[in-house]
């Protein structure tokens, strides 16, 4: 199938208001097939231009410069002495409302420049005199050719292309206003994310909120697990089930990838797959939510991230229409477009951005969809606080009771008691000499209670695994193995 | 005879760390390194390392074994080559003379990170601390002599 037809079929899977921002690929195409024809009728043919191009021998130039000459002028004086060496450029003028590319063709007469200054038929001066028939055939008033001699001997001629810029001008706008919808659309949809945090934030209270404090600096005795029992099944949180939709919605890996070998964005398709799955799991968690407030965040949140999808798909669409258009253009026209015009569209980060004068056209933005994950993670996430950015090295349960040694570090009572009583000294993470000089005052009294609060059910597993485990090696201490048997 | 003796999982129980470890080892493992625990035994991992680009071992698939005592993570885990290998920190029994595996254990480490560490040891070999003293010799006296068997010993042994 025609990419156009592709294309315009995916767009129309999308939201309206991104489908009005995409690249007209099919009028882009029309203005390519007007600047062959208007290549054509200058004698410019893809093939002649090809060759034009292509030859660095300068006799088979002047030769092919002779073949146009003669296409106008039928009247050759045409000298075999002359060796003429002609160039042919296409560049672009940047002017402040649009990009003006033209051709400029050199002409070189290194034998006797006499000829040239006499005014004489020269191959300039015809072809010059065909290019103005060429604009006046064309009833255009911006084509005209300019002759200027930088040199005694060289002619410059320089042919403006109409279709061309207006191929520009429609690229170089649907470029721009994309930029700067995609933007707003970053702003439209981080102020989304900070309502949809407000709400879930009130649904997914710590329960203290909703119990009294269990803990203060006085009621520290180690068997105080009763006091510690949470309102584990309050009804006024879905703090747990938010919890564990973070949880599925960063293990899902939907847009990127963390894994050790396969880091980075991933495709729309993989992106495709790993949103349904979500989907089906989000549809069974929906009922675990008791708040109705939270219902309507999951489902809030749920667009966002359909959004976002459409959104990776929009921008692939349309890099991937922008650089077939262009390459498109030297296809079809043979004039070289400058080789960055044609590889930054490809990978995400150019190897080398081009200077800021031969940046025609606006680059996208960096990946938005990237973005808008990110504030994802960065805003909504840590809403509801992960127990593994609370939870001991050496165990891997939470932290609790944690322990703040003197430099810095964090572990679980448990742990560290073990530590000490093994005798070692440094501290696992810096191995700075701090275990043994940790006592009673080193217990992080703040983080305690902000555990307590936030991860109730967590906190009283591990004290109750905690109290096992040392009620199990007192035992041991005293000589008796293992667990109980009666024989 | 009533015997109520514990049920064997109660021993036998992994500890959480234990668990993670394993299935993000499995899960997402390092580049150039596998570690998948015996079945009947989920403290005892079959371990392969490949031979790091520009070492002597390059090309090569080391196969080691690697058990996670009672005490671990407290004491560091039993790692040994069951692959011959020519190392100067590697003697003809497999075992490894590498800091992180004796006094300088801590239990922040893991097992990939010590895998890691073995791994970059065979890029690094440290015939100044030796274990196996002719090697190390080897090593010190003519290293591109001595880099030539470990290629030997490595196209020999460790190609599957």
């Amino acid at each position: 199938m025609h990419f156009s037809k592709t294309y315009s079929q995916l767009l129309l899977t999308l939201p309206p208001e991104l489908r009005e921002n995409a690249i007209q690929y099919r009028q882009l195409k029309k203005l390519i097939h007007q600047l062959v024809q208007e290549l054509s009728s200058l004698g410019l043919s893809p093939t002649v231009l090809q060759q034009l191009l292509e030859q660095q021998n300068p006799a088979s130039l002047t030769a092919q410069i002779e073949e146009i000459r003669q296409q106008y002028d039928r009247v050759s004086d045409h000298d075999e002495n002359h060796q003429r060496h002609a160039t042919v450029v296409y560049e672009f003028i940047k002017t402040s409302s649009q990009i003006e590319p033209r051709l400029r063709l050199s002409i070189k007469h290194p034998a006797d420049a006499t000829d040239v200054a006499s005014g004489h038929t020269t191959t300039p001066d015809n072809i010059l005199e065909a290019l103005q028939l060429h604009s006046r055939a064309l009833e255009s008033n911006t084509a005209s050719v300019d002759i200027s001699y930088s040199s005694a001997n060289t002619h410059d001629l320089i042919i403006p292309l109409r279709s061309d810029t207006a191929f520009f001008q429609l690229l170089n706008t649907a470029l721009t206003s994309l930029a700067e919808h995609l933007n707003t659309v970053h702003g439209t949809f981080t102020s989304t994310l900070q309502c949809l945090a407000h709400a879930i934030s009130s649904t997914a209270r710590p329960t203290s909120s909703s119990a009294p404090r269990s803990f203060s600096t006085y009621s520290m005795a180690a068997s105080n697990a009763a006091t510690l029992r949470p309102s584990s099944g309050s009804r006024n949180t879905d703090l747990y089930s938010w919890r564990e939709i973070f949880q599925i919605y960063v293990e899902a890996e939907i847009f990127e990838s963390v894994g050790e070998r396969t880091r980075g964005e991933r495709s729309v398709e993989e992106t495709e797959t790993r949103m349904r799955r979500f989907e089906g799991r989000m549809q069974e968690k929906r009922s675990m939510l008791t708040l109705a407030g939270s219902k309507d965040a999951l489902d809030v949140f749920m667009r966002m991230n359909v959004f976002i999808l459409d959104l990776k798909r929009f921008q692939f669409a349309n890099a991937e229409a922008t650089r077939k258009i262009l390459k498109k253009h030297t296809k079809r026209t043979a004039l070289p477009l400058p080789s960055y015009l044609l590889s930054v569209r490809n990978s995400p980060l150019p190897a080398s951005p081009p200077p800021t004068e031969l940046a025609l056209l606006p680059r996208p933005p960096a990946s938005l969809p990237r973005l808008l994950v990110q504030a994802i993670g960065e805003i909504l996430l840590p809403i509801v606080p992960h127990v593994d950015d609370y939870s001991c090295l050496i165990c891997t349960s939470l932290a609790f009771k944690p322990i703040r040694l003197g430099c810095g570090h964090l572990f679980c009572v448990r742990c560290l008691v073990k530590l000490q009583k093994l005798g070692k000294a440094n501290c696992p993470i810096c191995r700075a000499p701090t275990v043994l000089k940790a006592d009673r005052t080193n217990v992080d009294y703040a983080l305690l209670n902000f555990m307590a609060d936030w991860f109730p059910l967590e906190s009283r597993a591990k004290l109750s695994t905690n109290e096992r485990e040392a009620a199990k090696e007192e035992l041991e201490e005293f000589g008796i193995a293992g667990g109980c048997r009666v024989m | 005879m009533d015997s109520k003796v514990g049920p064997p999982w109660q021993d036998m129980a992994l500890p959480k760390r234990i668990i993670k470890e394993t299935e993000r080892l499995v899960a997402d493992p390092a580049p150039g390194i596998t570690a998948a625990p015996h079945e009947d035994n989920l403290r005892y991992f079959d371990v392969t390392i490949q031979g790091p680009d520009g070492s002597p071992f390059q090309q090569g698939v080391f196969h080691l074994e690697l058990f996670l005592p009672e005490e671990y993570p407290m004491s560091p885990p039993k790692v040994r080559f069951l692959t011959k290998i020519y190392h100067p920190n590697i003697d003809k029994l497999g075992r490894i003379c590498l800091d992180i595996l004796k006094d300088k254990w801590s239990p922040a480490l893991q097992i990939r990170t010590v895998l890691l560490s073995i791994q970059a040891l065979l890029s690094a070999p440290n015939p100044d601390d030796p274990l196996a003293t002719d090697v190390a010799k080897h090593y010190k006296e003519d290293e591109k002599d001595a880099q030539r068997v470990s290629r030997e010993w490595t196209e020999k042994y460790a190609s599957n």
